[in-house]
């Protein structure tokens, strides 16, 4: 579902499917102070657990500020 | 008589009622106060067939009593008739709303929208409990599918008739009483409908130990299928002695490096899965236990066990704990309306009806027995034809 949202929104993305990828699910347990539970959305230097569509949102904004690079 | 007339009466509190609703909204009206078996109640009675103050006429035309003014209001149809700029964003009124994307839900809107119905469907994700489960066997027409195929189907299916939806956010209130009823989500918007089916669904029951909520996602796990892949090489334990539990075990075996089950009472789940999951080598059985805890600050470390037997408590050492004690009913927001049995499911007639009028339910949030997708499915498709039902009756 997070992913269907940002691929409407036209957002680049990438996908770690750490059910099959061992460093990439140390690296989310690392980043998100342990999270055992998918998905973990990574935004500019915010980190979300779960899927929280306002929350993501608010989160997108950080990308249209730094558009021009 | 063009203009909104009201005929009143002193002492009747729905006249004073529907009087300070009109000045409230800033509506002008012409006021006809009558007396018992006056002329002006003759001619009350001539124009709107009613004896029953206050009566109102839009236009000349009857349009009812205090009640109707208040749905008319609601609708948007009084500022349409009474030629007034439309109040605010008018919202718009829907014949039916669906509050969850489980197979009841979208059968349900399927059905609906083959009606025509203008339908919106709420729901914080499609597929339900389905999504938790990895494949389905028992589908009539599908001997063996994985869930996620059999959800896109679903979906794509009731997309084809192209309905409303609101998909990501959950219901947080609700008046279902009044003839227009109210649901408002979680983005804080209220919307409008002429009926609601309710889809909710089951969740996971919580074992309500200290430490559980804390560390949901940090190792407490309610979905074996969903989130097994995540404790790969770790210990585990399992709490529940049931099918789902056994299944849960069966689905770790090949990824986790021990697990440990806990059930409180003896193992109660199907002897032929029972005897597969008492192969397994890295499996090691507690009956009789109550786990009393999960231990862990940032993420879980381990979980207290209680013998009911001796009483002795023992600790495990674990990363992942996989609760499967069962299911709780969706229907935290409906109890105080609706009739629930004891184990908190809506209760609900042949019909799918609530008892609440124009308020349907389906679906494993109802009392009917057997929680399997094809009885959810078909009670959503029941439900649906019920509403359809309903609002003809209601023209």
């Amino acid at each position: 579902m997070a992913k269907e949202f940002l691929s409407q929104k036209g957002i680049e993305y990438t996908a770690y499917d750490v059910s099959k990828d061992r460093d990439a699910l140390k690296e989310m347990m690392g980043i998100s102070g342990g999270a055992r539970s998918v998905p973990v959305i990574s935004v500019c230097n915010d980190v979300m657990v779960g899927f929280d569509r306002n929350r993501l949102e608010q989160s997108l904004n950080c990308l249209n500020q730094s558009s021009e690079i | 008589m063009e203009g909104l007339t009201l005929y009143s009466m002193d002492g009747c509190p729905f006249c004073i009622k529907a009087k300070s609703f009109l000045k409230e909204k800033g509506i002008e009206f012409s006021e006809i106060v009558m007396h018992p078996w006056s002329k002006e109640w003759d001619e009350m009675k001539e124009k709107t067939g009613s004896d029953l103050p206050p009566q109102i006429l839009i236009n000349n035309e009857p349009a009812g009593g205090y009640s109707e003014l208040i749905n008319l209001h609601t609708t948007g149809e009084l500022s349409e008739k009474l030629g007034l700029a439309a109040r605010g964003q008018s919202a718009p009124l829907y014949d039916a709303i669906i509050i969850g994307g489980g197979p009841a839900g979208l059968n349900a809107a399927l059905y609906t929208s083959r009606k025509v119905l203008k339908t919106l469907l709420i729901s914080k994700n499609i597929g339900g409990q389905v999504a938790d489960t990895y494949d389905i066997d028992n589908y009539l027409g599908f001997s063996q599918i994985e869930t996620a195929d059999l959800i896109k189907k679903f979906y794509e299916h009731v997309e084809k008739y192209g309905i409303e939806k609101l998909i990501g956010e959950q219901v947080t209130a609700l008046d279902l009483t009044g003839k227009v009823k109210q649901v408002t989500a979680g983005n804080g918007n209220t919307y409008l409908s002429k009926t609601v089916i309710i889809a909710t669904g089951k969740r996971p029951r919580p074992l309500n130990v200290p430490g559980e909520k804390e560390l949901i996602g940090r190792g407490v796990a309610y979905c074996s299928t969903c989130d097994a892949p995540l404790f790969f090489g770790a210990d585990v334990a399992v709490i529940g002695g049931g099918n789902s539990a056994l299944e849960a075990v069966i689905d770790l075996n090949k990824i986790a490096n021990k697990i440990y089950m806990v059930s409180f009472t003896p193992l109660t789940g199907d002897q032929i899965i029972q005897d597969k999951v008492k192969s397994y080598s890295k499996v090691k059985i507690y009956t009789k236990y109550e786990t009393i805890r999960v231990i862990g600050e940032q993420t879980v470390e381990g979980i207290e066990i209680k013998s009911l037997e001796t009483g002795e408590v023992s600790s495990l050492d674990v990363e992942g704990v996989f609760i499967e004690i069962g299911l709780l009913p969706n229907s935290d927001l409906f109890i105080d309306t609706h009739a629930t049995n004891r184990h908190g499911e809506i209760e609900i007639d042949y019909m799918c009806r609530t008892g609440v009028a124009g308020v349907f339910a389906c679906g494993d949030v109802t009392n009917v027995p057997f929680k399997q997708v094809i009885i959810a499915a078909g009670e959503g498709a029941k439900a649906a034809l019920a509403a359809h039902d309903y609002l003809i009756s209601q023209r």
